[in-house]
């Protein structure tokens, strides 16, 4: 998984807490009313057996909460070593881009440019052939 | 009364929420709540799961591919998220309950311990 699919992941599953913490609220009362209790009484006693609510979601979603960061650095790692490997095809895509920078003398920042674009080309090929090329690399 | 009936609740320990939760799942499909009263109801009513453990057990359980999840409609029609139990669940499973005979067995022989061997 990389890290832009874990962020579009984790919105999701965010919602998919809240609703999944209200069924269990829902289906606690239903059980209590179908006891005798009445509606308000029992919504009431569920949400106490329940417990904190906000701390139970809290904690669950701290299982998932550093994760982003471990993605997004085994990403930046990922990227490097790419270009590291390739070391030739990194240096030309460089200075092909930082002469092609230099030829178009309104952009200034060529050098910052053609590392990004490299960068950008290392990813790409990431996501392009997927784990395969990861494991195949390492 | 219910003061009293919640202190001779035992309180679990941690990882053998998790063994009771596949074992739970054993049974069938179920979710959070369906797991937690099955857990009370089997264990006549001696273990209650905290929901602030239980919630967070599952997420883990489902994220190491021990359960998976879904969307349906309950009986009652309501909508819940259920948790099935997988293939490498049950062989978990297997290797959890083989862990806690084990633990079970070694607090045993040093609670039957008359020091000697000391």
């Amino acid at each position: 998984m990389s890290f832009f699919s874990f962020m579009r992941n984790l919105s999701r599953r965010k919602r998919d807490l809240t609703d999944e913490i209200e069924s269990h609220l829902r289906m606690a009362t239903a059980d209590r009313v179908a006891c005798g209790e009445s509606p308000e009484k029992a919504r009431r006693e569920a949400v106490r057996e329940f417990g904190n609510v906000p701390l139970v979601a809290d904690v669950t979603r701290e299982r998932w909460g550093w994760m982003w960061l471990e993605l997004l650095l085994a990403d930046v790692r990922f990227g490097w070593r790419q270009l590291w490997k390739r070391k030739v095809t990194t240096v030309a895509a460089v200075l092909s881009d930082m002469i092609r920078g230099l030829l178009a003398p309104s952009n200034s920042d060529a050098l910052k440019r053609a590392v990004r674009t490299a960068a950008m080309r290392a990813a790409m090929s990431r996501t392009v052939f997927g784990g395969t090329s990861r494991s195949a690399m390492d | 009364m219910t003061k009293s009936r919640y202190q001779n609740r035992i309180e679990l320990l941690q990882g053998t929420l998790d063994m009771l939760i596949l074992k739970t799942l054993q049974w069938g499909e179920r979710h959070g709540y369906g797991i937690s009263q099955a857990i009370r109801a089997s264990s006549a009513e001696v273990l209650q799961v905290e929901t602030g453990s239980l919630y967070p057990a599952l997420h883990r359980l489902e994220q190491q591919g021990w359960v998976s999840a879904e969307w349906k409609k309950s009986d009652s029609n309501q909508r819940a998220k259920f948790y099935r139990i997988t293939a490498l669940g049950k062989k978990q499973l297997a290797a959890d309950y083989q862990r806690w005979g084990k633990m079970v067995a070694t607090i045993e022989s040093i609670m039957r311990a008359d020091g000697s061997g000391a």
